[in-house]
């Protein structure tokens, strides 16, 4: 960190000098202060870590089908169970659960079996699988100690599967592939706008007609040419991959046009008269004076820009480039969950996605939000 | 087969026209709707004695003599649900089938006679029926089709009911009520067919009306071409006009005059609902002498997807559907708000060869699967590698049974063995069968190397459609693939990418279904051979078997099921016809062209607790397009709808 090589070297015994913080000590400091946009950090991290190691913290295999567990609701987790003999001790667990079909109507519906209890542990062994994607590994954060018992903590799908491991295991896409996206578009953006509005003149006129153009592109046209184009073969990943960055190689006008104002209007102003004086080269100026008095818009932009992308996930799978099931993301929980039958029979399909995705959009805003007071120098 | 006794009286011979109507209607008092008889009052409308033809078609009573009046209210979707109109109001043939589906009735013709030699079929017509606009219906009508079907320009590809070997059929005007179409070689199925949806390319065409849409008929034509913006040039505005009624074109031109029971009065698309009011020229009768149809209106309010549908239903709002709501899946909901919508249920006998598919393209462009595809033992393989019964269990709840791709035990072709042979879940028959063939090479991740030693990989595309949940059981049948190394990988898409990417023959294989159920393995064997422009699971065979110079010359055992059907195609004789086609799906199903999962019993819909009259259970297929002809004696008890 820049602060500590700034910091004098201490010396015994001398009177301790006042200390001088660099500005992103000063920034970390600011928000530090800020509680919800801290506790946000935390979250977002937590959030990371659960996708790195989706696999371990999930309890149950993401696309294990169950014939015997359509539709089950949510079990709730319980401390005490009482023993044969009467008395009660202390075992994580979750009542066993039989079905019964009404043959009228085909629906499933669950009755818990007296006495019989499925204890849950930590650090349990269940279903195999890669950690990072190349460890071996069959242990399992929390979950039922027998690897033969299914617990569903958040409730299970129409085939059976464990919701809770999908939302964790979808953790994964929504998290990373969706946001490259956003980072692209603001890479472009920042750099061709900055471009635009520092240089002005015939820079200026090219890449505005460039943005002018690019804006008049019809989309869906364009969709339905990409999705001619990319070969049948590839996985659905990759090709939800490059879509996402030819979305964002288009997605960037808009944001070019913001920073392009803001730039106009900076690089008449004082500070940056006198930066340049100093010396500093044309991209110094940029980076070091003119794109931190405005991080504040980009950071809100961002943020917004995040819960834009996971729900526009499938927005594009009527042509095939969407992410479609089996593979699993926010975006296709929340599809699957949207319709009538769930919402009366398995609400818990649209709650829990849904929530988590709330979650993680809340954490990212105020995550955002406190980087932006801190960063801000006009925010004293 | 009930349908026999049926044809020995048709084969007596074209002299007494053997079919008649049993009850002459002579002396008998018709009765007409309420808001009818307001018209005629007003002097808006002629007495209906005018209006209807001398021998009005009799409709057998299906429950009870009906109540005049009410909105039969029903939904549709938006772009391509013309069908929903079509199978409620538009199947009004030449001929229909019976409401069982067993044998084939005078509908539109009085009735009908066919050549001992199956090659010429006359027609009677009723005598004063008349169009919806009050025009006379006559064999000139059908004689304006026959033109515009010759015509190239206007019918470039002509539908394959009409042609056989030596070109287009040949249709004559006997008299004012009579034609007679000709074929050149025996078209045995010509009946069956012209009571199938496509039968009704004769029907559809008034002249006094669509003329003036060809230069030979409107001098000034060009004024008409100028008036419409969306043609250029006379053809574009015929077709515009003319719009085949499978399409939704058809349903865009309300001022196009029908023989249908209601006639709509907008156009579908233009307006968020579809409105047919009851046709005063209607020339069906019930048994007391009622001109039907009984309910005055249909209306179909436009939605956004079948969900809406469904809400609805719950509301009350739908009267009578099966239509994009009768799925396994809804039943729980629908159930449970039963008492709300005031509704009850009513089977439909929905039951094609088989509800999900496995066809892989037997025609692949690429050499090294095209072979792999093309082994018998391959498609064992994959046939035992898959557990149906837990496909069944956990995507269809429970109802339908495992089997291959065959007529369903209520077809009057069964066989126990074509639908169960190679249906046990053998992973270790399985495995072993495709080490036999030479795929016994495994990488690192388990899956099976081809003979080039890569993975061998197959992408089966899949979309959403019928409600069968097709992501959903690709999504098991690629676990199960992998169980025995095998590498399926599942690409969704909507239902016109998929078509268009399998109807080129790009593709490794896909999931579907296929009708040949029930009794329409006689017309719709497209499983069983390669045929049809519907099913892509060997296009080129099939290019090759419309026309010999285009397409792959298929090998022996696929030209060998081309024969059999030729015996079912070119014979007047039923029982040779079944032979044949026994013959036919024999050979198909021990060659496992297609691998079958999962036999339904059908499907379900919805109707108002004081709907009557209705079929039930209602016998619905790829080419059976009900509820019409029987919906013009549904009626609401108490002559209007529940509150």
């Amino acid at each position: 960190m820049t602060a500590v090589d700034q910091n004098p070297v201490e010396i015994a015994d001398a009177p301790t000098a006042p200390v001088l913080l660099g500005p992103w000590a000063l920034m970390w400091r600011k928000f530090k202060r800020h509680r919800i946009a801290y506790a946000s950090l935390w979250l977002v991290l937590f959030i990371y870590v659960l996708a790195l190691f989706a696999n371990f913290f999930a309890p149950e295999a993401h696309d294990e089908t169950n014939r015997r567990g359509i539709f089950v609701p949510p079990q709730t987790i319980q401390f005490f169970h009482e023993t044969e003999d009467g008395s009660r001790q202390f075992q994580l667990h979750v009542d066993a659960l039989k079905m019964k079909v009404d043959q009228a109507t085909m629906r499933r519906s669950y009755d818990v079996q007296p006495g019989k209890i499925i204890p849950l542990g930590f650090f349990v062994k269940g279903h195999a699988y890669e950690l990072l994607g190349f460890i071996k590994a069959d242990r399992h954060f929390f979950g039922p100690k027998d690897p033969d018992d299914v617990v569903y903590f958040l409730g299970s799908d129409r085939l059976g599967r464990d919701i809770l491991s999908r939302i964790i295991v979808g953790t994964q896409i929504s998290m990373s592939i969706g946001l490259v996206g956003v980072a692209v578009s603001l890479l472009i953006g920042v750099s061709l706008g900055g471009i635009s509005g520092y240089y002005g003149g015939w820079i200026d006129n090219v890449i505005q007609r460039l943005i002018e153009f690019l804006r008049s592109i019809p989309t869906i046209p364009l969709w339905m040419g990409l999705a001619a184009a990319i070969p049948l073969g590839w996985p659905p990943l990759r090709t939800y991959f490059i879509v996402t960055l030819i979305v964002s190689m288009i997605g960037w006008t808009s944001l070019a046009r913001e920073v392009r104002g803001k730039f106009l209007s900076l690089r008449k102003e004082d500070f940056i008269t006198a930066a340049r004086l100093d010396g500093l080269s044309d991209w110094e100026v940029i980076r070091k004076h003119m794109v931190p008095s405005f991080s504040s818009h980009i950071i809100a932009s961002l943020t917004l820009a995040v819960p834009l992308m996971i729900l526009a996930e499938t927005s594009l799978s009527f042509l095939g480039i969407g992410l479609q099931p089996p593979i699993v993301s926010w975006g296709t929980l929340l599809k699957e969950a949207q319709n009538i039958r769930t919402i009366i029979e398995a609400p818990w399909l649209l709650i829990a996605p849904g929530s988590m995705i709330v979650i993680a959009v809340l954490a990212l805003n105020f995550l955002g939000d406190g980087l932006r007071d801190a960063a801000d120098p006009h925010a004293h | 087969m009930i349908r026999r006794g049926k044809y020995n009286a048709l084969r007596s011979g074209i002299a007494g026209f053997a079919l008649t109507v049993a009850m002459t209607t002579q002396g008998w008092a018709f009765e007409e709707a309420p808001m009818l008889a307001e018209k005629v009052a007003a002097g808006d409308l002629p007495p209906l004695e005018e209006r209807m033809p001398s021998e009005p078609m009799v409709m057998e009573t299906l429950d009870s003599i009906g109540d005049y009046g009410g909105t039969l209210r029903r939904a549709i979707l938006g772009g391509g649900d013309q069908h929903n109109i079509l199978r409620q109001v538009g199947t009004e043939l030449l001929v229909r089938w019976s409401p069982d589906w067993s044998e084939v009735k005078p509908n539109i013709a009085e009735s009908w006679a066919v050549s001992d030699d199956a090659t010429t079929y006359t027609f009677k017509l009723r005598d004063g029926m008349r169009w919806s606009d009050g025009a006379p219906f006559t064999a000139d009508d059908i004689m304006f089709w026959y033109e515009v079907f010759l015509d190239e320009k206007l019918t470039p590809s002509k539908h394959p009911n009409y042609v056989d070997a030596g070109g287009p059929v040949q249709v004559t005007k006997i008299d004012d009520t009579t034609v007679e179409f000709k074929f050149s070689e025996p078209n045995g199925l010509f009946i069956l067919n012209m009571a199938y949806g496509f039968g009704y390319y004769p029907v559809v065409y008034p002249k006094h009306y669509l003329s003036q849409f060809l230069p030979q008929y409107n001098d000034d034509i060009q004024a008409l071409i100028d008036a419409e913006p969306a043609a250029s040039d006379w053809v574009q505005l015929f077709n515009l006009k003319a719009g085949p009624m499978h399409t939704p074109l058809f349903w865009q031109n309300p001022d196009r005059p029908t023989l249908h029971p209601w006639k709509t009065t907008n156009a579908y698309g233009s307006s968020d609902r579809v409105v047919a009011e009851r046709n005063p020229y209607f020339w069906k009768v019930d048994e007391a002498g009622n001109q039907l149809p009984y309910v005055d209106r249909i209306t179909w309010d436009q939605v956004e997807d079948p969900e809406t549908i469904l809400l609805k239903a719950f509301n009350g709002e739908i009267d009578y559907m099966a239509r994009h709501i009768g799925r396994p899946s809804n039943l729980a909901v629908l159930t449970d708000n039963q008492d709300r919508g005031k509704y009850g249920f009513f089977g439909v006998g929905d039951i094609p060869s088989n509800q999900s598919i496995l066809m892989f393209n037997l025609n692949n462009p690429d050499p090294i699967k095209n072979k792999i595809v093309n082994t018998f033992e391959f498609r064992k393989a994959v046939s035992h590698a898959v557990d149906r019964q837990e496909i069944i269990d956990l995507v269809y709840l429970g109802a339908g049974k495992p089997g291959q791709t065959a007529p369903h035990e209520r077809s009057p072709v069964y066989n126990e063995t074509w639908v169960t042979q190679h249906t046990e879940f053998d992973p270790d028959m399985s495995n072993k069968l495709l080490d036999d063939i030479g795929l016994d090479q495994k990488d690192g991740d388990g899956y099976r190397l081809g003979p080039d030693g890569n993975r061998f990989t197959l992408v089966f595309l899949v979309a959403d459609v019928f409600g069968f949940q097709y992501p959903d059981v690709m999504e098991l049948v690629a676990d199960y693939a992998k169980d025995v190394g095998l590498d399926f990988q599942v690409r969704a898409s909507d239902r016109s990418r998929l078509q268009e990417i399998a109807s080129a023959g790009d593709h490794d294989a896909y999931i579907w279904n296929c009708g040949g159920g029930l009794a329409d393995a006689y017309t719709n064997p497209d499983c069983y051979l390669p045929r049809g422009q519907a099913v892509y699971w060997a296009p080129k065979w099939a290019a090759w078997g419309v026309d010999n110079s285009t397409g792959v010359e298929p090998p022996e055992n696929i030209k060998a099921l081309f024969e059999a059907y030729r015996g079912v195609t070119t014979s007047a004789d039923p029982v040779a016809q079944e032979a044949a086609l026994k013959d036919l799906i024999e050979q198909a199903t021990g060659q496992l062209l297609t691998i079958g999962m999962v036999q339904s019993d059908g499907a379900y819909g919805i109707v108002r607790n004081n709907v009557r009259n209705y079929v039930d259970p209602m016998p619905i297929a790829g080419q059976l397009w009900t509820p019409a002809p029987y919906t013009a004696q549904v009626y609401f008890e108490g002559g209007t709808n529940l509150p």
